[in-house]
């Protein structure tokens, strides 16, 4: 029998939700100053709105004393507030995007900020090339708060009860300290660090290589770093990364995805010198996988004749790699020129795209810690199977310090990724029910529900409406790894049915 | 870290520490990333001269 929530739960719910609210508008401020800086004046006007009405509600649930009464917090409590959460915010978000009138329909701005807070880095905007500043800075803001975690964020600021359920709901699994709160001050440190040294150095190169203006090179690089550390893939100008013309830059980048795409205890194992690191099964997995599948796109690249020259084949095609399976979505070559991309390339980047980064990282996909764990759990029984009877297979696997592989735990990591490749296959089934070929719609679909952003021309403005919700489907869906939209679909079966 | 010392020497202590294990953090990183590309031009060089 489903218990129906009472109203105490509710108000508890909308309180925790007017919090995380409320850090959207501090968010908010940030594109405000740029617009106010560059003399934006309407869409200072735009940002004003949007945090009026990011703040309006996230005051009154304060005013009224919603959580006060907070007593017993349940887990699905705090799965419930993080699956609202990814709704509600990019619902606010599209505010500004909406009435810069860049975007065809509501809709389409609902897309953009979705794929802005889930990292994915699709996009359906409209010239972006003469976008204004600040709502370009507010995309690449998105991505940010999405990559580190839009309710990690409130976590910061305000302390909670719930709140390792609200953190694990993110999508992520281990935590660095023994609290939530310092975790989450040790992910915005490695956060600063990487955005204190990347955007100075992409400022200079924009200065000194490309001839731009310091404040010009300064919105780039802060726009590219934001995007390129959350692995969220949006960039300021619509020919991505390509528009730079720089190795450099390119460099820079590559260093900076990888970084993303780790997770935050191999952050904290590096910054302290633990050793052992390669003895994981997750560093193990995730470098095995690089290397096989850098070496399938780059031979599949080279026998195509796609890149006569190893410079240029090496340049585009690890840049590629690197941004699709640490889940950036960057790209070095245009749309047209990726779609023609055939044959073992085509593989390398779907699969690259599909598996995803690390655990507990701003990378989104099936990551490369369940990978490992079922490779290791089938190898396993494949050889208990061979094994005459009575011997022993171990069942420990290492990550930081030597765990055991449990049935529960490998029943579990495999449920997970199987319903990574069912969802993969959901939005290729309806990509191809419109007509799309089959490989485009299965790239487009991996792109979007792995976070990755990668596109073969399938997500444009104009699109079908119903291809574009199940997208928004699958970037939400993907993001927050099943359990947090199951937790909610429950809570909303309990309320229309409950007793 | 010794805790008879001003308050604002133990936070820049502190602030120089966190940067020079983010700076080792960022090396490494730096070197994973060389790696690949050395092992992507090798690859590249003999499928183009195969080719």
């Amino acid at each position: 029998m489903l218990l129906r929530p009472s109203p105490t739960d509710l108000r508890l719910i909308a309180h925790d939700l007017g919090r995380i609210l409320a850090v959207v508008a501090a968010a908010g401020l940030l594109p405000l100053g740029w617009a106010i800086a560059r003399g934006e004046w309407a869409a200072a006007g735009w940002f004003l709105l949007m945090i009026g009405t990011a703040a309006v509600p996230a005051a009154a649930a304060e005013f009224l004393g919603w959580g006060s009464r907070r007593q017993r917090v349940d887990w699905s409590h705090g799965l419930v507030v993080v699956a609202l959460t990814w709704l509600v915010v990019p619902a606010v978000g599209t505010l500004p995007l909406w009435l810069s009138r860049h975007w065809g329909r509501w809709l389409d701005t609902f897309f953009e900020a979705m794929s802005g807070i889930t990292t994915t880095g699709l996009s359906l905007v409209q010239d972006l090339d003469h976008l204004p500043e600040s709502v370009n800075l507010w995309r690449h803001t998105l991505q940010f708060l999405g990559g580190q975690g839009i309710v990690l964020a409130a976590l910061t600021f305000f302390s909670a009860s719930g709140a390792l359920s609200m953190y694990q709901a993110e999508g992520r699994e281990e935590r660095i300290f023994p609290s939530v709160i310092s975790t989450a001050r040790f992910i915005w440190l490695v956060s600063v660090i990487h955005g204190v040294v990347g955007v100075t150095v992409l400022t200079v190169d924009g200065i000194l290589v490309q001839g731009f203006q310091p404040v010009r090179s300064f919105f780039h690089a802060i726009n590219v770093f934001m995007a390129a550390f959350d692995t969220g893939g949006f960039t300021p100008q619509s020919t991505s990364i390509a528009y730079y013309h720089s190795a450099l830059y390119e460099g820079v980048l590559a260093v900076l995805m990888v970084a993303g795409a780790m997770s935050f205890g191999l952050h904290h194992a590096l910054w302290n010198r633990r050793r052992g690191l390669l003895q994981n099964l997750e560093v193990r997995t995730i470098l095995t996988t690089f290397g096989i599948l850098l070496a399938v796109t780059i031979v599949g690249l080279g026998t195509s004749g796609v890149f006569t020259r190893a410079a240029a084949l090496t340049r585009r095609g690890l840049f590629q790699v690197l941004s699709a399976h640490t889940g950036t979505g960057f790209s070095t070559v245009s749309t047209t020129e990726l779609s023609r991309w055939s044959g073992l390339a085509f593989v390398g980047i779907t699969v690259a795209m599909a598996l995803g980064g690390m655990s507990s990282s701003t990378a989104g996909g099936v990551k490369s810690l369940r990978i490992g764990l079922t490779v290791k759990a089938m190898a396993d029984s494949i050889r208990e199977a061979l094994l005459p009877e009575g011997a022993v297979v171990p069942d420990t696997f290492r990550q930081y310090g030597t765990q055991r592989l449990t049935p529960r735990m490998a029943q579990s990591v495999m449920a997970v990724s199987l319903l990574y490749v069912g969802l993969y296959l959901l939005g290729a089934a309806v990509g191809y029910a419109y007509g799309y070929p089959l490989d485009q719609a299965l790239f487009e679909s991996v792109s979007a529900s792995a976070a990755v952003g990668l596109s073969v021309g399938v997500t444009a403005p104009g699109m079908p409406v119903l291809m574009e919700l199940v997208m928004i489907l699958q970037m939400w869906i993907g993001r927050l790894e099943f359990v947090a939209v199951f937790a909610l679909f429950g809570f909303l079966a309990s309320l229309a049915v409950g007793e | 870290m010794p805790t008879d010392l001003h308050p604002v020497v133990r936070w820049l202590r502190r602030l120089a520490q966190n940067i020079a294990q983010g700076a080792r953090g960022l090396a490494i990183e730096a070197v994973v990333v060389g790696v690949l590309i050395v092992f992507a031009f090798l690859l590249a060089f003999v499928v183009v001269a195969l080719r």
